[in-house]
């Protein structure tokens, strides 16, 4: 009897040991107005996974020698970008030549970086550990101090139910978390829900964003809403908007090889541009009212393969906005800016 | 007895979940064209056969709503999805143009198809976060929904023409209820059996046909306000732009 009662007890420990734990769904809250987010079906979104991917985007264990993390470089102060840095600098001092991205919405995106090289948010996460001049790690090297950690091991395990991490399962937790960074409470949207309004001069700001530069209308606008358009404010297309009469950097193209992607990158999204300064892909603007003035009459209508939807901005004489207009549409600029990603305790770095 | 009863009710259970009842499914497969060959993008080669103005094509996005079947007696049979909703259809490049009607239209005879480019108002100025994801009217599907004012565009046509040699953009943005385009392609539809439907999209017939439209007279910009009509002359072209290829059994 008591050999029995031994076995049972030892059969009964191996099983809850390998049973796989249960989770948590994670209810994703949606800003109004916002589609449904396309979110990965082989990756659903649970408490324990996002967590945990919070967790790692702020620990530099995944860097080389354990000084930076992804949130080094993506402030959530700033709209997860890096700090009004122009380009980031890595652990051995060694400087980007892109400026770091703002981190929202990123459910609704189908690449990333500013030349679209990662389709998932899970792949993105390879590349900074990897980069000689970010983390200049490799993810072997961060799979060995994830799994020596009994820490990692616990919340791996709780997460996914693997008792070895691999790549897969750190891109998984870290796609969880990034997927969760939403942002859809600006005053503009506020303004939309009828809960605050948009001033005198935003409202003209307004009207100049979503008019077209079209020399025949009545009231011509700054054509902001062909890239910058919709509920995201951006088309989420890869495009060249005239920044230079040669290509420096052939974005895209290097990508895809394409002789027509060159000189193209990804449009970004308006939202909280206030926050993101400096501007365009190799952040040569300081100021949002140096990108206004840009789009107003600095545009090159030469450009090679520049979106055909610059034609009417690049018309010799540009936009014709004046002070006034400028100042308008730098306010309506302003009221993208949504303080959540900062305030809300979710995106916080868990190890403050 | 109830051994006849059972074997005639598993014939009748066999014949209610076949696909080849007296319901049928119908795929619409549309081929874009120019000149008779195959559309192809981002190539500043496409010569117009009546014009000789030459184009080079980026974007040829459009949005369809009350795709229907003409029956014989000339009413509409619309086709809608497996929960009874309106079927819509989304095209864009590098995508298969397609419409997967399922199997819940009637057998027998019709006199061709039909459909709009375009959305009636209520669904044009609606909510566009209504759309759940991957539908057609998803503004992250098709990214064709303009914001909070102007509802979606119907057609939007984009790429570059020739002028005096030189590498020139365009952009068509056909949009409003006016400039919705309402399409009869009329041809022998006999469903007896599930089909796919061929049908061709000519981008060349977009500058002929009711209008002859040139870049470099007729302008090469429009968002369907202000354009002196130009957005409205394309969209009475591109009515004709479709044409019936062929039904084929579908495999």
């Amino acid at each position: 009897m008591r050999l029995f009662v031994v076995v049972a007890l030892a059969f009964a420990a191996v099983s809850c040991a390998d049973e796989v734990p249960t989770t948590t769904p994670f209810a994703l809250v949606v800003p109004q107005g916002f589609s449904p987010p396309p979110l990965p079906e082989d990756n659903p979104l649970t408490v324990e996974g996002v967590l945990l991917g919070r967790r790692l985007f702020y620990d530099p264990i995944l860097s080389r020698d354990s000084t930076q993390s992804c949130g080094s470089c993506h402030n959530t102060g700033f709209s997860m970008t890096d700090n009004g840095q122009r380009f980031s600098v890595g652990i051995t001092n060694a400087v980007g030549d892109r400026n770091s991205m703002p981190l929202h919405n990123l459910a609704y995106h189908s690449a990333f970086f500013w030349d679209g090289r990662s389709p998932t948010l899970r792949e993105l996460t390879m590349v900074p550990i990897q980069d000689p001049r970010e983390m200049d790690n490799t993810i072997q090297a961060v799979l060995t101090s994830l799994n020596a950690s009994p820490t990692y091991r616990d919340l791996f395990w709780k997460a996914f139910g693997v008792k070895t991490i691999t790549a897969e399962e750190l891109g998984l937790a870290a796609e969880q978390f990034m997927l969760t960074i939403m942002s859809g409470n600006s005053k503009f949207d506020r303004h939309l829900r009828g809960t605050e309004s948009l001033n005198a001069q935003e409202l003209e700001g307004l009207r100049l964003f979503n008019g077209e530069a079209n020399p025949n209308a009545p009231m011509r606008g700054a054509d902001c809403f062909h890239c910058h358009g919709g509920a995201l404010f951006t088309n989420n297309k890869f495009t060249n908007n005239g920044l230079d009469s040669l290509t420096t950097d052939p974005g895209l193209g290097a990508v895809t090889g394409d002789q027509n992607d060159l000189g193209k990158f990804k449009t970004p999204s308006l939202r909280n541009i206030a926050y993101t300064a400096p501007y365009m892909h190799d952040g040569r603007f300081q100021t949002l009212m140096q990108v206004i003035n840009f789009y107003n009459n600095g545009t090159h209508a030469n450009s090679p393969n520049i979106d055909p939807s610059m034609g009417d901005i690049t018309r010799p004489g540009g936009l014709g906005l004046n002070l006034q207009d400028r100042m308008a549409l730098l306010a309506f600029l302003n009221a993208l800016s949504d303080p959540s990603i900062e305030n809300d305790t979710l995106f916080q770095n868990p190890f403050n | 007895m109830v051994k006849n009863i059972a074997i005639a009710g598993i014939f009748l259970l066999a014949a209610a979940c076949s696909p080849e009842g007296n319901e049928v499914m119908l795929e619409v497969s549309v081929q874009p064209k120019w000149n008779g060959q195959d559309l192809t993008y981002q190539n500043l080669a496409l010569v117009h056969p009546q014009t000789g103005d030459t184009f080079r094509f980026d974007r040829s996005d459009m949005l369809l709503s009350d795709i229907a079947l003409i029956k014989e007696d000339g009413s509409l049979l619309p086709l809608v999805t497996q929960d009874g909703e309106p079927l819509y259809a989304f095209f864009t490049k590098g995508k298969p143009w397609t419409i997967d009607a399922p199997d819940n239209i009637p057998k027998g005879h019709y006199n061709g198809i039909s459909f709009k480019v375009g959305l009636d108002s209520a669904i044009n100025f609606g909510d566009p976060s209504f759309w759940k994801v991957g539908h057609p009217l998803n503004p992250t599907v098709n990214n064709l929904h303009w914001g909070w004012q102007g509802g979606y565009v119907f057609m939007a046509l984009e790429g570059f023409y020739k002028e005096l040699g030189e590498q020139k953009p365009f952009l068509y943005h056909i949009a409003t209820l006016e400039n919705r385009m309402p399409v009869v392609i009329e041809g022998d539809l006999h469903l007896d059996g599930s089909r796919k439907l061929i049908l061709n999209w000519n981008a060349d017939r977009l500058f002929y046909g009711v209008h002859e439209i040139r870049p470099e007279e007729d302008g090469s910009f429009s968002h369907s306000t202000f354009d002196g009509g130009l957005a409205n002359k394309i969209s009475q072209n591109a009515r004709l732009s479709f044409e019936w290829v062929a039904l084929e059994n579908k495999k």
